[in-house]
C-alpha cells in the first residue's frame, strides 16, 4: 500500500517526530508508514488523515485491490 | 519524548540503525549499578556464611539485599515508567538468586533460608513478568506487532528446544537446565525483536 503522507507531511514543514507526536507512536512506525513497510490500522490510518485534514483515500492508496485479492 | 529532550536531560540510550533504545535516566541507571554490586557482595557474603556455617552472616547478606532491591524497584519505577531495562535486569536477578538457592539446597541449608532466598527470587520474577507485559502496552501498535511476532518466535524457539532436550534426554545426554531454557526464551524474544526491526526499517 502507497500513500502520500511523506508530500503532505513536507508540505506543513513537519519532521516525522514532529508527526509523530502528534499521533502517538514512535518516529519509526512514521518512518515505517511512510515507506511502505508498515500498513497502520484503520484507527491510526483514520487519526493520520484526521491530522492532514483530508480523507482516509486522499493518503492511502490500496493499489490493486479487488475482490479475492489480498493486499499486500 | 523526543530524542533531543531524552538527551538533554542525560538519558542513557543505544544508538541502533534510524532508532534509538531507550535504556534509563542516569539515576535509573545507577540503580541498575548499584543493585548489581550489591548482589555480588551479598553472594560473596552468602559463600562464606555457608562455608563458616554461620547463619547471622547469612541472615544480613539476604537483609541488604532484600532492601537493596525494594530501593531499586522504587527508583526504577516511580522516576519514570520505562521498564525495557528492568525486564532485563529482573531476568538477571531471577537467574542469580535461583542458583543461590540451588547452592543453599546443595550445601544442606536450613529450609527458612532455602524459603527466604526462593521468595527473595520470586520477587524479581514477578517484576519481570508484570515488566514484560507493561512494556508490550505501552508501546505503539507497530512496536506491539513486532513484540508479538518477536514472542511467538521465542515460544517456537524454545518449544524445539525443549523437544530436542526430551530427544537427548532419552540417549542419556543432558545440555540444558530449565534456567538456560528460560535465558534462552529471552535471547529468542531479543532475537526476535531485531529481526521484525530490521524488516520493517
Amino acid at each position: 500500500m502507497t500513500n502520500r503522507i511523506r508530500l503532505l507531511r513536507a508540505e506543513r514543514g513537519w519532521s516525522q517526530a514532529d508527526l509523530a507526536a502528534r499521533l502517538g507512536v514512535s518516529r519509526q512506525t512514521v518512518n515505517a508508514i511512510e515507506t511502505g513497510r508498515y500498513d497502520p490500522s484503520l484507527p491510526l490510518a483514520f487519526q493520520i488523515a484526521a491530522i492532514f485534514g483530508t480523507a482516509i483515500e486522499q493518503i492511502f492508496d490500496p493499489g490493486n485491490i479487488g475482490p479475492g485479492s489480498r493486499p499486500s | 519524548m523526543t530524542q533531543a529532550a531524552s538527551e538533554a536531560r542525560g538519558d542513557l540510550g543505544l544508538e541502533c540503525g534510524h532508532g534509538r533504545f531507550f535504556v534509563g535516566s542516569r539515576g535509573q541507571v545507577w540503580a541498575d549499578v548499584a543493585l548489581m554490586v550489591t548482589a555480588v557482595l551479598v553472594e560473596a557474603f552468602l559463600h562464606r556464611a555457608l562455608r563458616h556455617h554461620s547463619p547471622a552472616t547469612a541472615a544480613v547478606a539476604l537483609l541488604v539485599f532484600a532492601v537493596g532491591l525494594i530501593g531499586w524497584l522504587f527508583v526504577r519505577q516511580l522516576l519514570r515508567g520505562e521498564r525495557a531495562w528492568m525486564f532485563y535486569t529482573a531476568a538477571l536477578l531471577f537467574g542469580s538468586l535461583s542458583e543461590r538457592g540451588d547452592t543453599l539446597v546443595e550445601a544442606g541449608a536450613a529450609p527458612t533460608w532455602v524459603a527466604t532466598v526462593t521468595v527473595l527470587a520470586a520477587l524479581p520474577a514477578v517484576v519481570g513478568i508484570v515488566g514484560a507485559v507493561r512494556i508490550v502496552q505501552t508501546l505503539d501498535e507497530m512496536w506491539r506487532q513486532i513484540n508479538y511476532r518477536a514472542l511467538a518466535f521465542a515460544f517456537i524457539g524454545t518449544l524445539t528446544l525443549v523437544l530436542g532436550q526430551w530427544l537427548l534426554a532419552r540417549f542419556g545426554v543432558e545440555i540444558l537446565t530449565w534456567r538456560s531454557l528460560l535465558l534462552l526464551m529471552v535471547v529468542f524474544w531479543g532475537a526476535g525483536m531485531l529481526w521484525e526491526y530490521r524488516r520493517l526499517k
